[in-house]
C-alpha cells in the first residue's frame, strides 16, 4: 500500500442528479407520473431502474423523507378519488337499505346481484391496490432501506395498506350517512352465507377474496396477527349472526321435526360450517363458528332431542337405529364429556328392558316353544318349565347385551363413559332379579349337561364367556358360587356332565373372573372326583386279591367327598334330625362293610357316611311273563330304588309289600321312598312295581307288587327318581332355606373379617369398620349393613370386641 | 427459479456508457434490485426485455459488480469467504454501485 | 532481547486503545510478550529431546534415505532443473492460470512440473508404487499418492477410492485469525460478505488517499464512521470527509482524537443537523455548544459521551434551548458535571423528551430520579447510576413514566430489591425491552412473579444478567434462591419465549440444569431468538447447547463464555458459538441437524 503512488481517490462522479433542491422536484415529477401509470396498469413501457433511480436520487440528497411523505400523499389522493369513486359506485341503495330481507324473494334476489356486483368491485379493487402497491414498493426500495430505517417509520406498503383500510373501507359511503364500505361488506357477506344457509348456491370464491382482504388489513401499523381486520371487526359479527340463525334454527327444529332430522341436520350443519370456513371465510373462525354451533344448535336443545317422545333416543334404541344413535353420539359428546341426557335416557332404556325380562322369567313361562321339540324327540324329560324361564332369562340378558354390545362399538365409538354407564345399568336390573344367581348357574347347568353337545371348542368358548359376562354383573357371586356348587355336585356324582373338558374350562374362567378363592371348592370337588376314582380301582384290585368273595361280587364304584367342599345339606334331606341310616339289602350291606374296612386301613381315623340318596346302582331284573316266557331287563335305578327292588327278591311272586312295610324294612327317608317309589310304579314308562290303588298319590297305605309284565323296548332301562335328581328351580320352601344358609354363611364371613380387620387395627371407628368390611367383601357380596352391625353387636356380646368409645363409636380388640 | 415462460436463462446488463454484460439470470439476481427489476411479476420493461440499462453506473464499475456477483455465487455455501479484491481506486463508485443494486 | 526492548521503548507505534488502559493498569504488553517468550522456550527444551529423533524423516521430502553428499548432489541438480523449467513456457502458462491461490509460490510450482517430466514414458516399464510390481506404463497409468505411478490393477482402486470422498474444491479461505475475530463479532454467516461491506473495508483501508465522499449515502456514511472509529483512524482530516451541509444527522463513534475546533467546525458546516451522535468527545466545551445555540440549530437527538468540559451552567443553558425539540437524549461518563439540578433543568424542559438514556454520570442522584418521573413523553429510559440511590425514589419513578415505558433499562442500582420488580409488574404494560442487571438482592420468586400474569404483552429484549447471590462463603446461594433462577427462568421463558429476539442471562448462576431443560424442551420453540448470552453457567455442557440450537432456529449468536463443559457442541451453519474452551475449529457444518 504505502508503495502504490498516493494517487487520491476520487469521489464518484455523480450521477445525473446534482444536489440542488429543484432536482427533487424534477425527479418526483417523473416518478409520481410513473406511479400513477401504475395504478393505471399503465407499466409496461416503464422502466423499473428509471423510477429506482429518482427515487434513490431524492433519498441521496437526503430528501427522503418527503419523498416518503409525498408518495402517501400520492396514494391518499388516489384511494380518495379514483378507488373510492368505482367501489362508491358499486353500492346499490338495496345494500345500504335492505335489512334482512330475506323473506320476501325479489327483494332477496335483488339485494343478492347487487352484493355480488359490489364484492366482485371490491375485490379488484383490492386486489389491484394490491399489486399495485407491490411494484411502487419494489420501485421504492431503497426508500424503505433508507428512509424507514432511519425514521421508524412502517414501509411504505404498510403505510398504504392502512391507508386503503382507512379511506376505502373506514369512510362512510355517503355523507349523510355513518355506514361504510366495511359495514356494507359485512352486512353483504352476512346476507350472502344466511343465502347459503338456506339452501342457495352462492359465488363462495367472490366472498373468500374479499376475505382475504380483510385478512390482509390490519387495524396498527405493526401489524399483530391478532389486529387483522377480519378479527376485530368481520369474524365478531358473524359470530354474532350465527348464534342468532343457529338459535332459531334450534328451536324450529326442536318444535317441527324428529329427533332424527335433527341429527341430520345439525351434523350436516357441522360440515357445511366447517366447509365455509376453508373455502368461503376464514380458516381462523373455525373454532369459533364450531362453538357457536356446539352451545346454540346442540347444547340447547341435545337434551331435548334425545328425549323426544316417539323418535327419540329410546325409540332409536328399539328400532336399532344405530346411524342415528351415532349422529346423538356425536353430537351429545361434542358439548359434554359426559353425554349426560344420552347416558341417562339409555341407561333408562336398559333398565327398563332389563326389568321386562325379569318379569318375563319369574312369571308363569309360556307354553315351551317350538324349539324345543328336539328335546321332547330325544324323549328328555320336558324341562320344568320354571327352570326354562331361567335359561331363558339368561339368554334374554345375553340377546340384550348383544345389542348394547352393537351400539355402543357402532353408534357410540366404544366410548369409555357409555361403556361404564351400560355396565352398571346392566348391573343394575340383574341384581334386582333376586334370583339372578340361581338363574345363571341354572343356565351354565343345562349348558354343560346338554347345551354344548355338538358345538365346537370355539362355539363352546364363547358361551361360557356370554355367561361369565352376566357373572360380571352379579354383586352376590358368594350365592352364585353355593348354586354353582350344588348344580355341579349333581353333575359330577349323577355323571351328568357332557364334557368334563367343558367344566374344567369353566372353572378357570371362573377364576380369571373372580379370583382364586372362588373356585377353591369347586376345584377340590374335581378333585375328590380324580380321588375316588382311584380309590374304587384300588378297592377293586383289593377285592380281587383278597377272594374271598362268594359267587357273584358286587361292582362298587365309590365317590369319598371331602363333606366341607360339598353341598352336603342339599343331598341329604335330614334336615338336621338325627336319622338312622337306610337299611340296605344283606350282600350291599357287606360290599359296604368291606369298603369301609379297606377305606378305613387306609386313612384310619377318617368317618364315612354314606349317602343312599346320591347314589345308582345296575341290577339285573328277570321278569316271569305270564306266558311262561321270562325277560331280562338291565335296570339303571337309585340306590334307594334298588333298596326297594331287592325287597321283592323275598316276596313270593302276587304277593305285596304295603308303603309302610317297605318304609319300616328299609328306613328309607319318607321323602325320599315317595318319590322312588312314584318313579317305581307311577311313572309310566318305567313301572317295574304295580302300586295299588292306581294312583299318582302315594300313600302309607298303598300296596306293590312287582311288575312281571313290566314291558319295555330297550334291555337297558334308565328309571330316573321323579323329580330331585335333575337340577331345577327351586321352590319357595328351597329357596328360603338356601336363602337362611346363605345368611349364616355371610354372617360367618362378615365376623370374619370384622375379627381379621380389628386383630390387626386394635381399635377404629365405627364407619371406617364398616368401609373396610365392605371393602373386604365386595367382591364376593355386598354385605347388609344391618347384618354387619348385628354382627359386631355379637361380636361384642361374645367378648371378640369392646366398645372403646361412643363419638364416635368407636370398637377395640380383645385379644 | 425464475423460469417463468419467456424468461430467458440470460440477461443483459447496460453500463451508463453503453458496454453491456450477458450474465445468467440467477448471477444477476444476486443484486436485490435487479432481482426485483425482472421479477417476471412484476411487468416492469426490464422484465419484459430481460435488458437492465444501468443508466448511472461506469462500465468499468459493472464489470467489478458481475465480478462480485459471481464471486458470490461461487461462495454461496463456504464459510470464512474473503473480500473479493477490489482495487482501491475503484472502491468509493464501486460502494455506491454496491448499496444502489442492494448487493 | 534486551536491546529489542530497548528499540520498543523508543519508537512508538500508535497506541490502541487496549495499550492505554493496560498502561493505566500497570499491565505491561511487554511483560506477558516476555513471560510468553520464556513459556516458549522452556516447551522448546523439552520438546527437542523427542523431536531429535523423527526430524529426520520428516524433513525429507522424498522419504528416502540418502547419505548427505548423495543430497548435496542430487539438491544441486534439481536446482538447475527448477531454474530451466521456470523460464519455460508451460511454467509461465501455468503461473498466470494459478495467481490468486495461496501458497504458490514458484519453487513449489516449478517442482511440480519437475516431478511431472521425470516420470516414465508411455511403454516404458516402471515399478507400482503401492504394490511395486512391474508394468508397463501406458498413458492412463495413474500417478499414486506420493507422486509414483501405479500399475492397472492399483490405478483402478485408486480411482474408486477417488470417487468415494468428492471433496468440494475449496475456495481460498480467509485466515484463522479474522475468521476468529468475525466470530467474536458473532458473524458466522456463509458465503461472500456484501459487495457493500467489502467495498466499505476497503474504503476505510484507503481512508487516507480519499478527498471526499461526494454523495455517499447517509446510511453508508454512518457504517464508513463505525469502521473507522473501530479502527480508531477518525482523524480531524477525516472527519471533513463526513461534513457535508445537506447531511441532517452525524454519527462519530470515537471523537477522541478531535481538537475543540474541530467540533465547532462540525455545526459550522452542518446547519440542518438534526441528529448529533458524538462519543468520546474529550475535548468538547463550553464554547462549542455556546456557538451551537447561536447557530439556532433544530437538534432533537442528541448523544454525547465523555463531554467533561462541558459545565452545568452550559448543559442547563442547551437544554432550556433545544428542549421544545429535544426527543432524544443519550449522555454517559459525565464526571464532572450533570447533576441533580441540571437533570431537574432537563425534565422541566424538554417535554417532547421520548428516549432518555444516562449511563456513568456521577453527579447524579436521588434528585435526577426524582426529577424524571416528571418526563411526560418518555418511552424509552435506561439509567446507570454511580451513586446509591434510594430504592423509594426509583419506584417512585417507575410508577409515574412506567405506564407508557416501552424500554427500561437499569444497570446500577444494587440496592434495588423486590419492591422494584413488582412496581415494573405493575406499572408497565408495553415493554418490548426490558434490562435489569448486577443486582444481588431481588429473589427468584419475585423474578418468576413479575413474568407471572404480567399484561404486558412478550417481551424483545432481555438482559437480566449478573441477578444472583454473592457470598464466596456460599456457592450455591441461599435456599430461596437470589437473582433470576430456576423459577424465574422458566416464567420468563413463558412469558416471553415466542417473541424474545435478545436474551442475557449471563451470571444468573443459580439457574438449574432442570429449568433449562424444561425451558428447551422437545416441544418449546423459541422462533425469534437471535443472541443468547449463557456465560458463566457453568452446568452448560453439550447437551444444553445441543438442545438449545434445536429450540432456536433463528439465533445466529451463542455466548458462552466460561462454560467448562461445552467442549465439543455441535454448531449449526450459520450460528457464531463465541466463548467456550475449544475456541477454534469450533464451526460444525451441519447439513442435517437433529
Amino acid at each position: 500500500m504505502a508503495m502504490r503512488a498516493r494517487q487520491k481517490i476520487r469521489a464518484p462522479r455523480k450521477g445525473l442528479a446534482s444536489s440542488k433542491g429543484d432536482d427533487f422536484e424534477a425527479n418526483w415529477q417523473a416518478l409520481s407520473g410513473s406511479l400513477k401509470r401504475i395504478h393505471t396498469k399503465d407499466a409496461s413501457d416503464l422502466s423499473f431502474e428509471q423510477l429506482y433511480r429518482n427515487a434513490y436520487n431524492i433519498i441521496v440528497t437526503m430528501r427522503g423523507h418527503d419523498l416518503y411523505e409525498r408518495v402517501k400523499q400520492l396514494e391518499r389522493e388516489w384511494l380518495a378519488t379514483e378507488v373510492r369513486s368505482s367501489v362508491d359506485a358499486a353500492i346499490s341503495p338495496s345494500l345500504l337499505f335492505a335489512q334482512d330481507a330475506l323473506d320476501i324473494q325479489d327483494q332477496a334476489n335483488e339485494r343478492r346481484a347487487a352484493g355480488e356486483r359490489f364484492l366482485a368491485v371490491l375485490r379488484e379493487t383490492w386486489e389491484d391496490h394490491q399489486l399495485s402497491m407491490g411494484m411502487i414498493t419494489d420501485v421504492l426500495m431503497y426508500m424503505d432501506r433508507v428512509v424507514v430505517a432511519d425514521h421508524r417509520k412502517p414501509s411504505i406498503y404498510v403505510a398504504s395498506m392502512a391507508l386503503f383500510r382507512d379511506i376505502v373501507l373506514r369512510s362512510p359511503v355517503r355523507p349523510d350517512t355513518k355506514t361504510t364500505v366495511a359495514d356494507v361488506l359485512e352486512s353483504t357477506v352476512l346476507f350472502l352465507v344466511q343465502l347459503e344457509r338456506s339452501g342457495q348456491i352462492i359465488e363462495r370464491p367472490l366472498i373468500r377474496h374479499c376475505i382475504y382482504m380483510l385478512e390482509g388489513l390490519y387495524e396498527t401499523i405493526t401489524e399483530e396477527e391478532s389486529s387483522k381486520l377480519y378479527l376485530t371487526s368481520f369474524e365478531p359479527a358473524f359470530l354474532e349472526a350465527s348464534k342468532t340463525f343457529y338459535q332459531k334454527e334450534g328451536q324450529r327444529l326442536v318444535e317441527s321435526a324428529d329427533a332424527a332430522t335433527f341429527c341430520k341436520v345439525a351434523m350436516e350443519r357441522i360440515t357445511e360450517e366447517k366447509e365455509r370456513c376453508a373455502s368461503t371465510l376464514s380458516t381462523l373462525s373455525e373454532p369459533k363458528i364450531k362453538e357457536v354451533l356446539d352451545n346454540e344448535l346442540i347444547k340447547r336443545n341435545i337434551a331435548e332431542v334425545v328425549n323426544l317422545e316417539g323418535t327419540g333416543v329410546r325409540n332409536m334404541l328399539d328400532q336399532d337405529r344405530l346411524d342415528i344413535l351415532r349422529s346423538v353420539y356425536v353430537l351429545s359428546s361434542r358439548v359434554d364429556n359426559k353425554k349426560t341426557p344420552l347416558t341417562a335416557v339409555v341407561q333408562k332404556c336398559i333398565v327398563d328392558m332389563g326389568q321386562e325380562i325379569n318379569t318375563l322369567a319369574t312369571a308363569p313361562a309360556p307354553a315351551p316353544e317350538t324349539t324345543d321339540k328336539k328335546a321332547v324327540k330325544e324323549k328328555e324329560k320336558p324341562m320344568n318349565q320354571q327352570t326354562m324361564s331361567a335359561i331363558k332369562w339368561v339368554d334374554d340378558i345375553l340377546a340384550l347385551k348383544k345389542k348394547f354390545d352393537a351400539i355402543w362399538v357402532d353408534s357410540f365409538m366404544s366410548d369409555q363413559v357409555m361403556q361404564s354407564a351400560i355396565t352398571t345399568s346392566f348391573s343394575d336390573f340383574i341384581n334386582s332379579n333376586p334370583r339372578s344367581s340361581e338363574h345363571l348357574s341354572l343356565f351354565f347347568d343345562e349348558n354343560l349337561k346338554k347345551g354344548i353337545k355338538g358345538k365346537t371348542d370355539s362355539e363352546v368358548d364363547s358361551l361360557l364367556d356370554n355367561g361369565i359376562t352376566l357373572l360380571r354383573y352379579i354383586k352376590d357371586k358368594d350365592l352364585f358360587e353355593a348354586y354353582y356348587k350344588k348344580h355341579l355336585s349333581r353333575r359330577l356324582l349323577m355323571k351328568r356332565s357332557a364334557s368334563m373338558d367343558a367344566e374344567r374350562q369353566m372353572i378357570s374362567k371362573m377364576k380369571m373372573e373372580v379370583g382364586n378363592q372362588f373356585t377353591q371348592r369347586l376345584e377340590s370337588m374335581f378333585k375328590d372326583m380324580t380321588i375316588s376314582e382311584d380309590l374304587t380301582s384300588s378297592y377293586k384290585d383289593h377285592i380281587r386279591k383278597s377272594a374271598s368273595h362268594d359267587g357273584k361280587p358286587v361292582d362298587l364304584e365309590i365317590n369319598v367327598l371331602t363333606s366341607t367342599m360339598w353341598p352336603m345339606e342339599i343331598m341329604s334331606n335330614t334336615r338336621d334330625e338325627v336319622q338312622l341310616s337306610c337299611v340296605f339289602p344283606r350282600e350291599v350291606e357287606s360290599v359296604k362293610q368291606s369298603f369301609e374296612q379297606f377305606y378305613l386301613s387306609k386313612h384310619s381315623g377318617r368317618k364315612l357316611s354314606w349317602q343312599a340318596s346320591m347314589g345308582t346302582a345296575d341290577i339285573r331284573a328277570t321278569f316271569q311273563r305270564s306266558n311262561g316266557k321270562t325277560a331280562r331287563h338291565e335296570l339303571n335305578v337309585s340306590t334307594y330304588a334298588m333298596v326297594i327292588l331287592l325287597l321283592f327278591n323275598d316276596v313270593a311272586p302276587g304277593e305285596s309289600l304295603t308303603f309302610a312295610e317297605i318304609q319300616s324294612r328299609t328306613r328309607i327317608p319318607d321323602h325320599d321312598l315317595i318319590r322312588n317309589l312314584q318313579s317305581l310304579a307311577v311313572a309310566p314308562k318305567t313301572r317295574v312295581l304295580k302300586k295299588d290303588p292306581m294312583s299318582r298319590e302315594v300313600k302309607p297305605t298303598d300296596r306293590f307288587f312287582f311288575n312281571n309284565d313290566f314291558q319295555s323296548p330297550f334291555t337297558k332301562v334308565r328309571i330316573g327318581v321323579v323329580s330331585g335328581s335333575a337340577n331345577k328351580v327351586e321352590n319357595n320352601d328351597q329357596r328360603k332355606e338356601t336363602e337362611k344358609k346363605m345368611n349364616e354363611e355371610r354372617g360367618a364371613s362378615i365376623e370374619a373379617a370384622v375379627v381379621r380387620i380389628m386383630k390387626q387395627r386394635k381399635t377404629l371407628v365405627h364407619s371406617k369398620l364398616m368401609s373396610e368390611v365392605l371393602g373386604q367383601l365386595s367382591s364376593r357380596f355386598v354385605p347388609d349393613v344391618n347384618m354387619i352391625k348385628r354382627r359386631i353387636e355379637s361380636l361384642i356380646d361374645r367378648e371378640y370386641l369392646e366398645r372403646v368409645g361412643e363419638d364416635p363409636p368407636t370398637y377395640g380388640y380383645i385379644a | 427459479m425464475d423460469s417463468t415462460p419467456g424468461s430467458s436463462e440470460y440477461v443483459t446488463l447496460v453500463s451508463g456508457d453503453g458496454f453491456e454484460f450477458i450474465v445468467p439470470r440467477s448471477t444477476a439476481c444476486v443484486s436485490g434490485t435487479i432481482r426485483r427489476m425482472l421479477d417476471p411479476s412484476s411487468r416492469f420493461s426490464e422484465a419484459v426485455t430481460g435488458r437492465c440499462v444501468l443508466e448511472n453506473m461506469s462500465g468499468l464499475v459493472l464489470e467489478k459488480v458481475c465480478e462480485y456477483l459471481c464471486y458470490n455465487l461461487k461462495n454461496k455455501n463456504q464459510t470464512n469467504v474473503p473480500d473479493m479484491e477490489i482495487p482501491p481506486e475503484l472502491c468509493l463508485e464501486l460502494l455506491m454501485a454496491a448499496d444502489y443494486l442492494d448487493t | 532481547m534486551a536491546d529489542r526492548r530497548q528499540t520498543r521503548n523508543q519508537i512508538r507505534g500508535p497506541q490502541s486503545a487496549l495499550t492505554d488502559f493496560l498502561a493505566s493498569n500497570n499491565i505491561s504488553a511487554a511483560q506477558i510478550s516476555e513471560d510468553y517468550q520464556r513459556r516458549v522456550r522452556e516447551a522448546e527444551r523439552t520438546a527437542v529431546a523427542d523431536q531429535a529423533t523423527n526430524s529426520t524423516e520428516q524433513n525429507d521430502p522424498e522419504g528416502t534415505s540418502e547419505s548427505p553428499e548423495q543430497r548435496k548432489k542430487r539438491k544441486r541438480k534439481e536446482t538447475a532443473a527448477l531454474a530451466k523449467i521456470k523460464q519455460s513456457k508451460e511454467f509461465a502458462r501455468r503461473k498466470s492460470r494459478r495467481t490468486g491461490e495461496p501458497g504458490d509460490d514458484d519453487d513449489s510450482m516449478a517442482r511440480d512440473i519437475l516431478s511431472e517430466q521425470s516420470r516414465p514414458m508411455p511403454g516404458q516399464l516402471e515399478n507400482c508404487e503401492i504394490c511395486s510390481k512391474r508394468f508397463t506404463v501406458t498413458p492412463y497409468s495413474k500417478t499414486g499418492p506420493n507422486g509414483g505411478l501405479l500399475c492397472a490393477k492399483c490405478s483402478k482402486d485408486q480411482a474408486n477410492d477417488d470417487k468415494k470422498p468428492k471433496v468440494k474444491k475449496a475456495g481460498p479461505r480467509i485466515g484463522r485469525r479474522q475468521n476468529q475475530s468475525n466470530l467474536l463479532d458473532g458473524n458466522a454467516q456463509q458465503g461472500a460478505s456484501t459487495l457493500v461491506e467489502s467495498c466499505i473495508r476497503k474504503v476505510a483501508d484507503n481512508i487516507n488517499d480519499i478527498e471526499e465522499f461526494g454523495d455517499l449515502p447517509s446510511s453508508l456514511l454512518h457504517r464508513l464512521s463505525q469502521i473507522l472509529s473501530k479502527r480508531r483512524a477518525l482523524t480531524p482530516r477525516t472527519l471533513n470527509l463526513f461534513l457535508r451541509r445537506e447531511l441532517r444527522s452525524i454519527d462519530i463513534y470515537d471523537t477522541a482524537k478531535l481538537e475543540t475546533d474541530d467540533f465547532q467546525k462540525i455545526f459550522t458546516f452542518m446547519p440542518d443537523l438534526n441528529n448529533v451522535n458524538l462519543r468520546f468527545a474529550s475535548q468538547l466545551k463550553d464554547r462549542v455548544l455556546d456557538y451551537t445555540m447561536d447557530r439556532e440549530l433544530k437538534i432533537e437527538h442528541l448523544q454525547i459521551d465523555s463531554a467533561n468540559l462541558v459545565s452545568d451552567t452550559c448543559w442547563q443553558r442547551l437544554l432550556v434551548k433545544l428542549g421544545p425539540d429535544l426527543k432524544t437524549l443519550k449522555l454517559s461518563n459525565l464526571d464532572t458535571s450533570f447533576n441533580d439540578e441540571t437533570v431537574g433543568v432537563m425534565s422541566r424542559c424538554c417535554p417532547g423528551l421520548r428516549r432518555l438514556k444516562l449511563k456513568q454520570c456521577w453527579k447524579m442522584g436521588d434528585g435526577s430520579l426524582q426529577a424524571l418521573g416528571l418526563l411526560p413523553s418518555l418511552e424509552h429510559l435506561s439509567l446507570d447510576f454511580i451513586q446509591e440511590t434510594d430504592v423509594e425514589k426509583l419506584l417512585d419513578t417507575i410508577g409515574q413514566v412506567g405506564p407508557r415505558l416501552r424500554t427500561l433499562s437499569l444497570e446500577g442500582f444494587p440496592t434495588a430489591d423486590d419492591r422494584i420488580l413488582e412496581g415494573i409488574h405493575n406499572h408497565c404494560q408495553h415493554l418490548t425491552k426490558l434490562r435489569f442487571t448486577s443486582n444481588s438482592n431481588c429473589t427468584d420468586r419475585i423474578f418468576s412473579k413479575l413474568f407471572t400474569d404480567w399484561s404486558n404483552p412478550a417481551l424483545e429484549f432481555v438482559d437480566l444478567s449478573s441477578t444472583r447471590d454473592v457470598d464466596n462463603a456460599n456457592a450455591d446461594g441461599p435456599a430461596d434462591a437470589i437473582g433470576l433462577a430456576s423459577q424465574g427462568f422458566v416464567a420468563l421463558m413463558n412469558h416471553s419465549g415466542r417473541a424474545l429476539q435478545k436474551l442475557n442471562i449471563s451470571s444468573c448462576r443459580h439457574i438449574s440444569r432442570e429449568a433449562f431443560e424444561e425451558a428447551f424442551a422437545d416441544d418449546r420453540v423459541y422462533p425469534k431468538l437471535r443472541e443468547l448470552d449463557v456465560s458463566f453457567h457453568t452446568i452448560m455442557d453439550d447437551y444444553l447447547i445441543g438442545r438449545i440450537f434445536r429450540c432456536c432456529p433463528s439465533l445466529t449468536k451463542l455466548i458462552a463464555f466460561a462454560c467448562f463443559n461445552v467442549q465439543e457442541a455441535r454448531v449449526p451453519v450459520g450460528v457464531a458459538l463465541i466463548g467456550g474452551l475449544k475456541a477454534q475449529d469450533r464451526i460444525v457444518v451441519e447439513g442435517d441437524q437433529p
